[in-house]
């Protein structure tokens, strides 16, 4: 009986395969080096934001407080931005001319909020709560970086489920101070921390 | 859906039961017949699935081939970068980020009914008791709770209309000035207001305000839910009408005639409390008789139940009077228990209580008077005060409509009322009011009354303006916003305030009026101090000596040929205010478990008599009139009556409650408001097919419901706990060492009033399906509440029994995840991570309790869902395609865990309640943490009438419960079939 296939469709086949194979892994692997990179995750680009705020000058040179304007973020799930009541009491006095801090006169005037850009946004089937965070030790530079020298704030780390499990599978490694008791460590990886 | 006819032999099905063969307890006459509709969902959990399409192999290979290339991609959906928002002005002392609770009032039929508010964000999104509140004690029923989705509505009207022409704030209240000053002109003669009841001391300020301004103007009042004659009863007895308070806490027999006070009525949540306190099966149990026509929840908690009809009912009280000494018998031959019934109350004196039901003619109420006067309660279990709401003149809606026929009175304003709807028939109030010159309609939607008048302005609701209100007990209390109305709502204070000629600003009109009551000293200490606790604490009314005078005679007209009729307001939409609230639509009734619509109730035998089945439409006639609705048979009710519910059949009840049900006020006339008798029945040979719940997620005849009387747990406490053997099992057995989750309900204390299910869906943001989708038992509710029949279909005793996530040691749902989205975390909930769940369902094959919910469409979701502003941010509102079940309201356990680290403390006992046990008016819910050993669920799980369902499957619950005990008289005849009473 005659072959169907001639002797080479063996030789094609095989090359075939193997580079099929080859292929999938090479896209396994692409893929996975581009969805742990930081530009995956807008890691290092600077967001810019409706009044250039500069935390370099706040938070930096002027030595401010975190929490003097992220007032809840020792006992709220988010930290808060501040109101514009909150800027106006020194913009009242400080820099009251400056064109760039119009929209603060605007909305303190009219009532209407203002509206910042985000930076840091977890998907919603993620509940952080940041009180607990700061109860227990974690400081704001852990998570957020160098915020007083960003002129422009950007995120530095991925925030992915990967990089928070760094931390809640071994919190010791990652925080000063032994604020975890030993015992609760058992909780700090169960899906309802998180998701729920 | 029930699409066949089918035909029970109800009179074998009796015998078999009564014979002890047959299931000791049964969910529907259905699943008794095992009709092949309640067959279908008890074999399958969905039985529609693969009914609806036949494919053949290869169409199924396609789609799956096409479903699993496609699977990956709907992950893709990147969410857009949300804007945060900054406020413009700081809230002192408030942080952004945690809610504010607030304590305010609802007015219910008059009465207030305190509440806690949960607001995010100045977003109410929870209602719960105000624990300082004596009409709330800290739990809240079905309609408060539901109140948060009125409140949110879409379909609440927005526009001040005038003959459908909006207006603005300033036209209206041009054109009340000019109303104003004509009416000065004649001295306010042809000004009428019609309200419904209300407390509220700065509206009666107000009124008695507009009364000076215009002497000839008069108030009526339209209450289609509320009755006269209790007042009208304590006038016949006592001279003067008095407001009746009872005190279950020293009730030790109790007898309800035709009265659902553990169920319905002012401070019924008060008095299920302290009922169920009474009863502990290993101290002192106190002993209700019911007599009632309808199956009620207070009949379900009664030892012995009397299915009278409501003119049968007339004639035990008189018997019950002649026995005790103090009136002349009714004539015909007393009930078999009534020598019992007497001696029982007699013995126990000042701790006998007799409640009459609302709906009995004064007559009754004063008999009563008089039978707990002989029985030494008065002072004791029932005590007499002022009045809590103005009494009324005597048919005041049928007065006004004469007037407005006459033509004395020209300018009505109706506020919060809808005759048009409801008044009684025959008062041809829609074209008498059609003929007015002047009307105005203030009210939460653009209802039927509202398409009369000639003005309609939206009304602010309870929970956006201020107000005051008395409970039942007089307690007064404050009503404040919790968030500001949209603009041009008016709460009826101020359209009243600015007719009198005031400012139409509520707070200082509230203010005005506490501020003459209390006087200047301490009045802001007073004013922050009243708004901080929600209640005017020493308010309450005090009791006064009272001295029943002798009963009139009491007639009670003969039966006569026909049926007899009974109206009663509706478990979910009361009179029907809420027909357009799909929460209380999708909640099933607590006997009937019909959802969506109403039905004309009919007893077993009835039913049978005149051939029909559930679903067939029937034609009833009374005194003329006629209305049609569909049939469902009510095990328990009494022979020779038809129940109408009230508050169906809406025509302008927005895009939820419009043409739903059939509306029983149609055959409602002024003569007979609560009773009627010479009624006709006719088949008309229609179907319309009903939607209920009862046969859904059926556990067949295992033993879920555990009963027993006191007599047989005094001899066998453990007769709950069936012997169990301890199996092992090859999973490895989980470790608690910080807090272990529990939870018990005692089926003792369940009334079945279904406040937990709203809690439980207004917590947790669970979605609504829609009547075709509950047809076919895709009803989404974490929480359901299963109801249980015992005994012979025409006399059962009824159970409930309350069936969420039994968060199972060893759970059948974790297992079988193929994503592993249901895990067991370290403090023992099953947890349930939406976000990894694909959607195979097995999980929910596995539960044999079959309380897991899948989100079979985007119900939640856009197009259809409950208004944004409703859902509760700390829960996620699940997608399309995802399962979910009862968290152990997960959220508020996260909460309560990360206060007290924050706070460097241990999770206090109490400190976390789940949303159905803060609900609950008669604490039947118990939730906390097993592993401390003085905790609340610790110590009822260690009570010998703990049970857990299906244990023998071992799968070791952490939901448990405790078994009913009965406190049946020994001495009461018993049925030979073993019924009920």
């Amino acid at each position: 009986m005659t072959q169907l296939f001639r002797p080479s469709a063996d030789r094609a086949l095989r090359r075939i395969l193997a580079s099929s194979a080859f292929a999938f892994a090479l896209v396994v692997v692409t893929g996975f080096i581009i969805v742990r990179s930081g530009p995956f995750w807008n890691v290092g680009s600077p967001i810019t934001q409706p009044i250039p705020f500069s935390h370099a000058v706040h938070a930096g040179e002027l030595g401010m407080d975190c929490r003097y304007c992220h007032s809840s973020v020792e006992v709220a799930a988010t930290a808060g931005v501040p109101t514009v009541e909150t800027c106006m009491g020194c913009h009242s006095q400080v820099w009251t001319a400056a064109s760039a801090l119009a929209p603060l006169h605007a909305s303190m005037a009219t009532g209407e909020p203002l509206a910042w850009n985000r930076v840091h946004q977890l998907p919603d089937h993620v509940r952080f709560h940041h009180g607990i965070h700061v109860a227990r030790g974690v400081e704001c530079a852990t998570c957020h970086g160098d915020v007083e020298r960003m002129a422009q704030v950007r995120k530095v780390e991925t925030m992915s489920m990967s990089w928070c499990l760094d931390c809640h599978w071994d919190p010791h490694a990652r925080l000063s101070s032994g604020s975890v008791p030993p015992d609760r460590l058992a909780q700090l990886d169960d899906c309802s921390i998180c998701h729920y | 859906m029930p699409s066949e006819r089918y035909h029970p032999d109800l009179q074998s099905l009796g015998s078999a039961l009564a014979g002890g063969d047959g299931p000791r307890f049964w969910r529907s006459l259905e699943q008794l017949a095992a009709s092949p509709d309640a067959m279908r969902f008890l074999e399958r959990e969905f039985p529609h699935l693969g009914e609806a399409t036949r494919t053949d192999r290869r169409t199924l290979l396609k789609l799956l081939g096409a479903s699993l290339a496609l699977a990956g991609l709907t992950g893709c959906e990147e969410a857009p970068t949300r804007p945060i928002v900054a406020r413009a002005r700081s809230v002192p002392d408030h942080a952004p980020g945690r809610p504010l609770h607030v304590a305010t009032t609802l007015m219910q039929d008059g009465y207030g009914l305190g509440i806690l508010v949960e607001s995010h964000g100045g977003r109410p999104v929870k209602i719960e008791g105000n624990p300082l509140h004596p009409a709330s004690l800290g739990a809240t029923d079905a309609f408060a709770q539901a109140e948060i989705l009125t409140l949110h509505d879409p379909d609440r009207s927005s526009l001040i209309r005038q003959e459908g022409t909006p207006r603005t704030r300033a036209e209206l209240a041009r054109m009340l000035d000019a109303l104003a000053l004509e009416m000065e002109g004649r001295g306010g003669a042809g000004l009428r207001l019609l309200t419904g009841p209300t407390s509220s001391p700065t509206f009666i300020a107000l009124t008695a305000a507009l009364s000076e301004r215009f002497p000839e103007a008069r108030w009526h009042r339209h209450a289609p839910a509320l009755s006269d004659t209790p007042y009208q009863g304590a006038r016949l007895a006592f001279g003067q009408p008095l407001e009746t308070r009872l005190d279950l806490s020293r009730a030790e027999v109790i007898l309800a005639l035709d009265a659902d006070f553990l169920s319905q009525g002012p401070g019924w949540i008060a008095h299920a409390a302290a009922f169920a306190a009474r009863r502990d099966p290993a101290g002192s149990m106190n002993r209700l008789y019911v007599a009632e026509p309808c199956p009620t929840p207070t009949g379900t908690r009664a030892d012995h139940r009397l299915p009278l009809a409501p003119d049968e009912i007339l004639h035990l009280a008189a018997d019950l009077g002649a026995a005790l000494g103090v009136s002349a018998p009714s004539g015909g031959e007393p009930h078999p228990i009534v020598p019992v019934l007497a001696e029982d109350l007699r013995r126990a004196g000042p701790g006998a209580l007799v409640v009459a039901g609302p709906r009995l003619p004064a007559g009754i109420h004063a008999l009563v008077h008089v039978i707990n006067g002989r029985l030494g309660a008065i002072g004791s279990t029932v005590v007499h005060t002022a009045p809590v709401l103005p009494v009324p003149d005597p048919d005041s809606l049928a007065a006004l409509a004469e007037d407005m026929a006459a033509g004395t009175a020209t300018h009505l304003l109706i506020l919060d009322a809808n005759p048009v709807y409801d008044a009684p028939a025959g008062l041809e109030f829609a074209e008498r009011l059609a003929r007015l010159p002047f009307s105005l309609h203030l009210g939460l939607y653009e209802d039927e009354t509202a398409a009369g008048c000639r003005w309609h302005v939206p009304m602010a609701h309870a929970l956006e303006c201020w107000g005051d209100a008395r409970a039942y007990d007089g307690t007064a209390s404050l009503m404040q916003p919790v968030r500001t109305p949209r603009a041009g709502r008016l709460s009826a204070l101020e359209l009243i305030a600015s007719l009198a000629g005031q400012e139409a600003d509520g707070q200082a009109l509230v203010r005005e009026r506490w501020r003459a009551e209390r006087g200047e000293t301490g009045f802001e200490a007073f004013w922050t101090q009243v708004l901080h606790d929600g209640v005017v604490a020493g308010t309450a009314f005090a009791p006064q000596p009272v001295q029943p005078a002798p009963p009139p005679p009491v007639n009670p007209a003969g039966a006569g040929e026909g049926l007899r009729v009974a109206f009663a307001p509706d478990p979910a939409v009361w009179d029907g205010r809420y027909a357009g609230n799909a929460w209380l639509q999708e909640l099933p009734r607590p006997l009937s478990k019909l959802v969506w619509g109403n039905a004309v109730l009919l007893a077993p035998a009835t039913a049978a008599r005149f051939g029909v089945q559930n679903g067939d439409v029937v034609e009833v006639t009374l005194a003329g009139r006629t209305v049609a609705g569909p049939v469902f048979v009510m095990p328990g009710h009494a022979p020779d009556t038809a129940t109408l519910p009230l508050g169906y059949g809406r025509w302008r009840a927005g895009f939820v409650g419009s043409g739903v049900g059939f509306s029983a006020y149609a055959l409602r006339g002024g003569e007979a408001m609560w009773h009627g008798t010479g009624a006709t029945l006719r088949r008309s040979g229609a179907r319309d097919p009903l939607v209920t719940t009862q046969d859904h997620h059926a556990m067949a005849d295992r033993a879920v419901v555990r009963a027993a009387t006191l007599a047989e747990f005094r001899e066998n406490p453990d007769f709950a706990r069936a012997a169990v053997e301890e199996r092992s099992s090859f999973y490895p057995e989980y470790q608690y060492e910080g807090h272990a989750w529990g939870m018990a309900i005692d089926l003792d204390a369940c009334l079945g009033c279904n406040a937990c299910m709203v809690a439980c869906q207004a917590e947790n943001n669970v979605p609504v399906v829609g009547r075709e989708e509950v047809a076919i038992g895709r009803e989404m509710h974490w929480l359901r509440v299963d109801r249980y029949f015992e005994g012979p279909p025409d006399d059962p005793v009824v159970h409930f029994q309350p069936m969420l996530c039994m968060h199972c040691e060893k759970a059948p749902c974790e297992v079988v995840c193929p994503v592993n989205a249901t895990v067991h975390d370290s403090e023992g909930l099953n947890v349930m991570v939406y976000n990894r769940c694909i959607g195979t369902r097995y999980c929910s094959n596995n539960c044999p309790y079959k309380v897991r919910r899948f989100n079979w469409f985007d119900y939640a979701g856009r197009g259809g869902g409950a208004p944004v502003e409703v859902y509760n941010p700390d829960v996620t509102v699940r997608e399309r395609g995802v399962m979910e079940k009862c968290t152990y309201c997960v959220q508020r356990i996260s909460a309560a865990r990360i206060e007290a680290k924050r706070e460097g403390r241990p999770v206090r006992d109490g400190e976390v309640r789940t949303a159905c046990q803060q609900a609950c008016p008669t604490r039947a819910i118990t939730f906390g943490d097993l592993n401390a050993p003085d905790s609340a669920v610790t110590a009822r799980k260690r009570s010998p009438r703990n049970y857990g369902v299906l244990a023998d499957l071992n799968t070791q619950p952490r939901t448990t419960y405790l078994a009913r005990v009965g406190n049946p008289n020994p001495d009461v005849p018993k049925r030979r079939d073993g019924g009920g009473s």
